[in-house]
């Protein structure tokens, strides 16, 4: 399937900072979901065109190298002081994500969630989600998820926790 | 020929793979591994025990659960997955190899590496590139290796010939449902650059050379390739259908002997096998198959649970060999009773994967409709003659009391049923009448439960409701009463609410017995609540659900949560979390939130579907006036059917 494209190219820095400002409400707002998170758990969001998460290890590890301003950018969801702090750093492969959890937007959905109120974000995530024009990776053993306080959060998202053959 | 043979006269006729002839085109299919074994990977005695029963089903094919051939056990996928990595195993495939033979049946055993799904006892699993895991049940992933890749492709050679050596006529690779040699065929999973990357070609490359090194290492034995139709990945980078076919002539041009066509991976973002799928829906796969692939043999069963249906497919030259394995464990007979025209005995698998909730959560896998599968071993669960008759009462024709009641007949005993409605099914009836997904599989439980009691000989007494004054005019009639008159909603709870005698009751509403209006709130996101809220939601009603509980959905199984979320989502129904009731008025609901705040939901019903209680006041009742006083199902611990249906039977057979 080829990676799709946005349809205009983004003013970088401004979408960025609006996009950050959208998250941040949001996560804001429902701050319950995230009270059980422990500090340092972090998730991310990068748009299907920035995702190459198949690269392997071996490109993975070139751009380990060389990671910078040019690679794309992920919105980064920490965990930290009872909520969720939001910031952009480049996305440089999966293997250097250093997230428990990624979402990978296809480009226009993104844009669609970032064009929301913050109050319709989430659900909009969810709606996304069961479409399947968001993709969602994990990094990190049910287990460790329970103990990181991720349950309420996924529960929310209506992703299946345990698995789902169906 | 038997009478049922005739009817269905080409799943019953004769085949052949390779060098073998099957005495029908039925095919058990590994399907799943059960998890009954040694976490070292040797089979136990309760895996021998159902595979017993599983060679005398009557299929002309079976093939043994998936073993992972390495001894790492990176292809290992279930903490009790049986291992065939080295010598000192044989010893009890010989015996599985043995009892399929004595049956009559080509014997195919499955080589199962898991890829991405592999690695349950590691910290890692094995992958062709390194694509993160969807689901969190699964180990992080490592990049293979070319030289891994040779290992592995020689680990199954060795796993075939010892299969071979074991006494198997055959074995089996399969990509089911997102296993290793899937990982490989799928641009989702493999994203490599070399040889085993990129075109599909490349991609089909390890598929090759398994299929070679296997044909090599077992040349006289056939070899069956199970491989998608669809993966239903394809949004996300993976195959479309057409490159799954396209793979599956790479296989036929490998010369394998049989394709069996599959749907889906267990990370797929829609269903595949569900009770929401209908029976059918993907037979276009194998009909394709069969098509483009005329000299091969094809076998399918995805979502194929009837043999009449089946029968029609061979006629209509959709594919060749017809392949079951849950509608099998639902009913080990299925095959024996299509035979002799008893289709309408047949327990029919419902779709309610309780099999894959179970496995999900590590625990061995068990059925709705068949408690006794996996306990095969134990003389508790077998369906043995009466010592003593006894004539006993069965209180409430729900599944419970029916299933107990058909049991302790079979087994000799006069058995009587009170039924205080009008008709036998209990609560299942309502849920049936409300369910969105296919409600004519629940239906089929309560048929099968009508048909048996007539052939049993049954009585059933409708209209009849057990009382101590019922029970002092037949004293000394009955040697024991079963008490499985169910659960009822605990309205207890909303005792606190004012205004509650304006609520309904919501298996009242589900069993139709009271109007309903456009708006509506439900008390209570549990499985009563959710069924009763989406099918009113389904007719045009305005529902909220009100929820004291973090999540909807509690007490459902895990691989049907999701639809229930999702069911939820696509009514537009309304659900209010960690909220509770203060008052009913004629007007709608006040609520609070824990987060703080009140607020008003106008409706013009209001249903309580909070938990329920057992009625266990018979317990008491009878308890000086017969020998024997016994409960099962929802009365004494209100649960789903698959507990219902258990215990009934447990009871019945201990009787």
């Amino acid at each position: 399937m080829p990676m799709e494209t946005p349809a205009t190219p983004p003013s970088r820095t401004k979408d960025r900072r609006d996009a950050v400002a959208l998250w941040q409400a949001t996560f804001d707002r429902d701050a319950a979901l995230f009270a059980d998170l422990r500090p340092g758990a972090r998730m991310g969001l990068v748009a299907r065109s920035g995702w190459h998460a198949g690269a392997g290890r071996r490109i993975a590890a070139m751009r380990a190298a060389a990671v910078d301003d040019s690679d794309p950018p992920m919105l980064a969801f920490d965990a930290a002081d009872g909520g969720i702090r939001v910031d952009v750093r480049p996305f440089g492969g999966v293997e250097h994500a250093g997230v428990d959890l990624l979402f990978v937007a296809e480009d226009r959905a993104q844009a669609d969630l970032e064009a929301l109120p913050c109050d319709a974000v989430l659900p909009a995530m969810k709606r996304l989600l069961r479409e399947g024009a968001v993709m969602f990776f994990v990094f990190r053993t049910k287990g460790e998820l329970q103990d990181a306080g991720y349950e309420d959060f996924l529960d929310s998202l209506g992703l299946a926790f345990l698995g789902a053959c169906r | 020929m038997k009478p049922g043979e005739r009817k269905l006269p080409e799943l019953f006729g004769p085949g052949r793979i390779g060098r073998f002839t099957t005495k029908n085109l039925i095919k058990y299919g590994a399907c799943c591994v059960s998890n009954y074994n040694e976490r070292d990977g040797r089979i136990s005695k309760r895996e021998l025990a159902r595979t017993r029963v599983i060679a005398g089903t009557g299929c002309g094919m079976i093939t043994n659960q998936g073993a992972y051939p390495d001894p790492l056990g990176e292809g290992k996928a279930y903490f009790r997955q049986i291992a065939i990595h080295d010598d000192r195993f044989l010893p009890e495939f010989e015996e599985i190899a043995g009892y399929i033979h004595d049956a009559g049946a080509v014997a195919i055993q499955q080589i199962l590496h898991a890829g991405r799904y592999g690695g349950i006892d590691l910290g890692y699993c094995i992958q062709p590139s390194v694509v993160p895991q969807t689901l969190p049940h699964f180990r992080p992933p490592r990049e293979m290796t070319v030289e891994h890749i040779a290992d592995v492709v020689r680990q199954h050679a060795d796993a075939a010939k010892r299969a071979i050596r074991a006494g198997f006529d055959g074995t089996e690779i399969t990509s089911f449902m997102g296993y290793l040699l899937a990982n490989f065929n799928s641009r989702f999973t493999n994203q490599r650059t070399d040889a085993y990357g990129g075109s599909i070609e490349n991609r089909g490359r390890f598929m090759r050379e398994l299929i070679d090194g296997i044909k090599q290492a077992t040349p006289d034995h056939p070899l069956i390739v199970r491989l998608n139709g669809a993966e239903l990945m394809d949004r996300w980078g993976g195959n479309t259908e057409d490159e799954c076919f396209e793979l599956m002539q790479q296989a036929v041009d490998c010369g394998v002997d049989m394709i069996s066509v599959t749907v889906g991976w267990q990370e797929a973002p829609e269903s595949s096998i569900g009770r929401d799928i209908a029976p059918g829906h993907w037979n276009y796969l194998a009909a394709r198959a069969k098509k483009l692939f005329p000299d091969t043999l094809i076998a399918f069963g995805n979502r194929l649970p009837d043999p009449v249906m089946a029968n029609e497919c061979i006629r209509a030259g959709e594919f060749d060999f017809w392949e079951v394995c849950r509608p099998l464990l639902a009913d080990p007979d299925l095959v024996h009773k299509a035979a002799e025209d008893r289709l309408d005995e047949v327990r029919r698998c419902v779709g309610s994967l309780n099999c894959l909730s179970r496995l999900f959560r590590d625990l061995p896998y068990t059925c709705t409709m068949n408690p006794a599968l996996g306990h095969e071993v134990e003389p508790g669960y077998r369906i043995t003659p009466a010592e003593v008759r006894k004539k006993i009462m069965v209180v409430g024709a729900g599944p419970a009391g029916l299933e107990c009641a058909i049991t302790a007949a079979k087994r000799g005993h006069e058995v009587v049923i009170l039924e205080k409605s009008g008709r036998i099914g209990g609560n299942l009836v309502a849920y049936a009448q409300n369910d969105l997904a296919r409600a004519d599989d629940l239906a089929s439980i309560v048929r099968h439960y009508e048909v048996m009691t007539k052939k049993l000989g049954i009585e059933v007494r409708l209209g009849v409701e057990a009382t101590p004054k019922l029970m002092r005019g037949m004293l000394h009639q009955f040697d024991v009463a079963v008490v499985a008159a169910g659960a009822r909603i605990d309205r207890d709870r909303l005792r606190i609410v004012a205004g509650q005698e304006l609520v309904l009751d919501a298996i009242d509403v589900a069993h139709g017995r009271v109007p309903t209006g456009r708006e509506v709130v439900v008390i209570g996101a549990g499985k009563i609540g959710l069924v009763v809220a989406e099918s009113l939601a389904s007719k045009g009603a305005k529902v909220t659900i009100v929820e004291e509980d973090k999540r909807i959905a509690g007490d459902v199984m895990p691989s049907f949560k999701w639809r229930h979320a999702s069911w939820v989502e696509e009514l537009g129904i309304a659900t209010l979390v960690q909220t509770r009731v203060l008052r009913v008025t004629p007007q709608g609901v006040d609520v609070a939130s824990e987060k703080g705040g009140e607020r008003h939901l106008a409706a013009d019903t209001v249903i309580a579907a909070t938990p329920r209680l057992p009625n266990q006041q018979l317990f008491h009742d009878f308890e000086w006036m017969i020998d024997e006083v016994h409960g099962c199902g929802d009365a004494l611990v209100p649960r789903g059917l698959d507990a219902a249906i258990h215990e009934g039977f447990r009871l019945g057979a201990r009787l």
